[in-house]
């Protein structure tokens, strides 16, 4: 031990040093934000809530039913039912995600030939049932109106800019069923 | 045997064979699209190319016969660029809608491309073909085709029908059917297996999943004895589809109607889900617990006033060999008597007495192949193609591969059409047309030349002296010469094979049929072999020998149905005898006069409507069991969906039924059944070769007041029961009608379209007619199965198993 080094321990120059910092950082503004008082924007590409993307078009989902998503996705909780409509076109009964085993992968977002399915900003949707999680159809398409809207297309070109948008929907091929009644 | 070398690798290979079915059998990849095994090679998509050493040219593989000492590559860098550039040009005008395409995921053309092929084309056009889909199975988008023609050669070359075609040309040729009509064929669907690309796809299945959410299972075809390995696909527990693959099972991938889209019969909505006990006169739901002890009262009660001989049972020729087993155990254990029968009693069993009587063997299973390389292969008075869709394909690809193929038959059938010879005949005449080959071999001393000793031989030689060639021709209403002719071929042949049906439904053959033609067989010394009468349905075979017929005096299907008062209590199970069986209004009688009626079946059919009890029975596919087809091969059939409403297997409920009667059949669970069935021994018999005598005699002659005879039989997409219940089948048929020849319709006055009465000696039903070259002059012909129409009312049973005709009347309804 030299003499320098026993004449910090004597004094407690460390720490006195550490505490200088502490001291001086009572002075500044705080970094920590006060979630919940306080949010913060997601980033763009920010992967949380699910949706299906709306078409501005025809009022109704884009995705025709391919399946892709559901082949990619690893969790296996993408569930899409189709079947024959009046004018044998395609049409897509049910598209339904278990968020809770979703592991926000964003691999459906990547496989989707149409852009037709995106992960919203959205965070917050913290519930108290299972089946609040258990997203339908008629629950992805509000999610799009009330976390992406116009914006959302303005985050597929600038996020992802997948080959995706550059498809059209096969024409008079694929509809939504409506609901009955 | 040549020798060739495939990238480095030397092989061997025998004569004749292409470059592809070398490469084929030794593992070595040569894509390819147009190509199918079982049909010629064609060598129209140009993707098979490959680079034999001193060929300037790249060669097609599949149409390239391997020769000694060639040299092949199959993977060069001047290859892949050229599959490159055909998969390019495929590609011009492909719609690429993957993305909604049933194909996507199993596509032919998605794989190759994805494989070989341009991420990007230097071309584009497109076509803006209609795509079909109104038609009944079978959903069309000529926009996909890539036109490879292997479904418009498997439905030519390799089903017999020729329903499409390749039209049009250059960019606007598509497969349609003629003049492009709505496609009207049998819907085998042979040719939505064949398609690489999903231009051609199973309507049922449009649009239900992705081929990645689908997992298989194997299982065993419910309709006929030949036993066609089906592969099930599913979705969370619902068969979708069904699909033959390549080289799998007996039928190695090939399937029929019946078969690919007869599966939802499972999914009808007749389908029972709970026990149903009569009370105050109507069928009401009750619980298994209440059901069972109504049974087990009911039984003890019948057993306590009139003895085990006045109970009986009737089994079931497409219930499982374990339900059928389980069911002779308890009528033989619990009840303690040998009153049980199946409805083989009405076909498949005359057939084995025949070949009892004259060959000395009890059992005679088919071979599938058997008519392959046959010079003269002869199929007697019986629609192969329909009832035994499978077998009858076996006949066409004899004929094409040179086999003399005569077809005696009034009937204009698929086999008629493609014979090499049609002989047609009065209906019914057919035993007579063999009586006359046997006289006219004798009379040509064939059977000298054979150098042995049957024993009969003057017995027949004078029972057939009457049916001298003017005689047949008379009988028959063919001509002499024509006759002789065939008589001629057919004796002096190498090889040959006889072939026919006997089945409940069909009422123009009997004994009599298979007795004249093993005699024939026998005299040109030919042994069962060549004699090939297939038994009818899924478990026929299996349910006779597990023991479902009388072997100790008990009463048979005839005593049982056909002579009211001689059962109190009748256990039916799977069975639909009022539908399926002739003369319905007799048995009707029987039912009315029993004191209890138990129907165990899949569905509330016409029987179980007037039963006392009924209970449900989970159907095939709900449940795990066996069948034995025609060539006597064991096949499991694995249980892949679950039960409908409370039903469970048959033998569960037969099991719990012996249990409320305190009785125990020591089987409890599906593995110890299976042991026990595995100890069944069969007894084929010894071979002793006997000629017996044949009587011929029409049962009813058509006269003044009766002029036409009236045919029953099956249809290419109905077999029964369980064709009615499923609703794609019904979707191409669902309307009984009867075959009415032009000549007919035009004496009678009848319409196409029209109902006219038949009236018979027993009584008279209403039907619609067609009006059809199918059947001649004097002939009607009507499928039995559907349960409206109850032609079967019309007909008479023969208990001597003779073929009995009808003889009926027409007229148009007034
Ligand atoms: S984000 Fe990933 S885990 Fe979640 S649904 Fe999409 S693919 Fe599935
Ligand atoms: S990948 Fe896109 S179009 Fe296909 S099913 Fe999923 S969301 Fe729909
Ligand atoms: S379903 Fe069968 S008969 Fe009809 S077109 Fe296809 S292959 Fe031909
Ligand atoms: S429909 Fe299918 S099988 Fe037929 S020619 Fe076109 S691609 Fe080939
Ligand atoms: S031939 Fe017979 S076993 Fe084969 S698919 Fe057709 S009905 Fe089923
Ligand atoms: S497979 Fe050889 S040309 Fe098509």
């Amino acid at each position: 031990m030299t003499v320098q080094e026993l004449f910090k321990k004597i004094f407690f120059v460390e720490i006195l040093k550490g505490m200088a910092l502490t001291l001086s950082r009572l002075f500044t503004k705080p970094v920590t934000r006060r979630y919940p008082k306080e949010k913060r924007p997601a980033q763009l590409g920010f992967r949380g809530l699910h949706a299906l993307v709306r078409n501005p078009a025809t009022g109704d989902a884009k995705c025709v039913g391919c399946g892709l998503c559901a082949a990619i996705c690893p969790s296996r909780c993408i569930y899409i039912y189709t079947s024959e409509g009046p004018d044998h076109q395609k049409v897509v009964d049910r598209y339904e995600i278990e968020v809770l085993r979703c592991v926000y992968c964003a691999f459906c977002v990547e496989a989707c030939p149409f852009g037709a399915v995106v992960l919203t900003p959205h965070y917050e949707y913290a519930d108290y049932s299972r089946e609040d999680f258990y997203m339908t159809k008629e629950k992805l398409l509000e999610n799009w109106d009330k976390y992406m809207g116009e914006k959302g297309f303005e985050y597929f070109d600038k996020f992802w800019n997948p080959k995706s948008t550059h498809f059209t929907t096969p024409e008079g091929q694929a509809i939504w069923r409506r609901k009955s009644g | 045997m040549i020798e060739l070398t495939i990238d480095g690798k030397k092989i061997q290979a025998r004569k004749g064979m292409t470059i592809l079915d070398v490469a084929r059998e030794n593992n070595i990849y040569i894509p390819h699209l147009c190509w199918d095994r079982r049909l010629k090679p064609y060598g129209g998509c140009r993707l098979c190319l490959v680079e034999v050493e001193g060929q300037r040219k790249l060669m097609a593989a599949c149409s390239t016969p391997a020769d000694n000492g060639m040299v092949v590559h199959t993977d060069t860098p001047t290859l892949r660029k050229a599959r490159k550039t055909v998969l390019e040009l495929l590609l011009v005008h492909h719609p690429l809608d993957c993305p909604i395409c049933d194909k996507a995921g199993e596509c032919a053309l998605q794989d190759l491309a994805y494989k070989y092929g341009p991420s990007e084309g230097r071309f584009y056009a497109e076509r803006k073909h209609e795509p079909e889909a109104t038609s009944a199975l079978i959903d069309r988008n000529p926009n996909r085709c890539i036109l490879c023609g292997r479904c418009v050669r498997v439905c030519w070359e390799h089903q017999g029908v020729g329903a499409i075609n390749l039209i049009g040309r250059g960019f606007n040729t598509k497969i349609s059917p003629a003049f492009e009509e709505t496609l009207d064929c049998e819907f085998c669907g042979q040719c939505v297996d064949a398609c690489p690309v999903g231009a051609l796809g199973a309507k049922p299945y449009k649009y239900r999943a992705r081929a990645w959410f689908l997992e298989s299972h194997d299982s065993i075809c419910p309709y006929c004895s030949v036993g066609c390995t089906l592969t099930l696909d599913l979705r969370e527990g619902k068969i979708l589809r069904v699909r033959g693959v390549d080289g799998k099972g007996v039928n190695q991938g090939d399937l029929c109607g019946k078969g690919r889209f007869g599966f939802d019969f499972i999914y009808g909505e007749s389908r029972l889900k709970t026990p149903l006990v009569r009370k105050n006169g109507e069928l009401k739901e009750v619980s298994w617990e209440e059901a069972l002890y109504y049974v087990a009262e009911r039984l003890k009660a019948v057993l306590k006033d009139y003895g085990p001989n006045s109970i009986g049972a009737i089994g079931s020729a497409r219930a499982s060999l374990e339900d059928n087993y389980m069911l002779q155990k308890f009528i033989r254990e619990v009840i303690g008597t040998d009153n049980i029968d199946t409805s083989a009693r009405l076909g498949y069993a005359w057939a084995l007495k025949g070949m009892e009587e004259t060959y000395g063997i009890k059992l005679n299973p088919i071979k599938l192949e058997s008519p392959i390389g046959k010079e003269v292969v002869l199929v007697l008075e019986s629609d192969l193609t329909s009832t035994h869709p499978i077998f009858g394909l076996k006949f066409l690809e004899a004929k094409n591969e040179g086999s003399h193929l005569m077809v005696v038959e009034p009937r204009r059938t698929k086999l008629a059409r493609r014979s090499s010879e049609w002989l047609r005949i009065k209906p019914g005449t057919g035993t007579a047309y063999i009586l006359g080959l046997i006289n006219f071999a004798i009379k040509e001393g064939v059977h000298l030349k054979k150098e042995m000793e049957i024993e009969g031989l003057d017995e027949l030689s004078n029972a057939v002296a009457e049916f001298t060639p003017e005689k047949v021709a008379e009988l028959t209403g063919l001509d002499k010469e024509r006759f002789i002719e065939s008589a001629r071929r057919f004796i002096n042949a190498e090889s040959r094979l006889i072939a026919l049906t006997v089945g409940a439904a069909e009422n123009q053959k009997g004994i009599e049929t298979v007795k004249a033609a093993a005699n024939l067989l026998m005299l040109l010394g030919e042994g069962p072999d060549a004699l090939q009468v297939p038994a009818d349905y899924s478990n026929t075979y299996g349910a006779w020998l597990m023991g479902l017929r009388p072997m100790n005096g008990g009463k048979d299907l005839y005593t049982m149905l056909y002579e009211p008062g001689a059962l109190k209590a009748l256990y039916v199970m799977g069975e639909d005898p009022l539908v399926t069986m002739p003369d319905a209004g007799r048995i009707e009688e029987t039912f009315k006069r029993l004191e209890l009626l138990i129907v165990q079946d899949i569905r509330l059919s016409e029987t179980a409507k007037m039963a006392d009890v009924v209970l449900p029975a989970a159907s095939w596919a709900e449940k795990e069991g066996t069948f034995i087809n025609a060539q006597g091969i064991p096949q499991p059939v694995p249980k892949v969906v679950s039960p409908t409403g409370d039903s469970i297997p048959d033998w569960q409920i037969l099991r719990n039924i012996a249990r409320v009667m305190e009785h125990d059949l020591g089987v409890i669970e599906f593995s110890a059944l299976k042991e026990e069935i595995a100890k069944v021994a069969a007894d084929s018999g010894q071979q002793r070769w006997r000629l017996v005598p044949v009587e011929y005699d029409l049962t009813e002659k058509p006269d003044n007041e009766y002029p036409i005879v009236m045919v029953t039989g099956n249809i290419m997409q109905h077999s029964g029961a369980l064709s009615v219940m499923s609703k794609s089948l019904s979707h191409v048929l669902s309307d009984a009608f009867v075959q009415v020849s032009p000549e007919d319709a035009e004496r009678f006055g009848v319409e196409d379209g029209g109902f006219i009465k038949i009236a018979s000696r027993k009584g008279e039903v209403f039907i619609k007619a067609r009006v059809s070259d199918e059947v001649p002059e004097g002939m009607l012909f009507v499928p039995v199965h559907f349960a409206h129409a109850r032609v079967n009312m019309l007909t008479t049973a023969s208990p001597e198993g003779r073929a009995h005709l009808t003889a009926v009347r027409i007229e148009p309804k007034g």
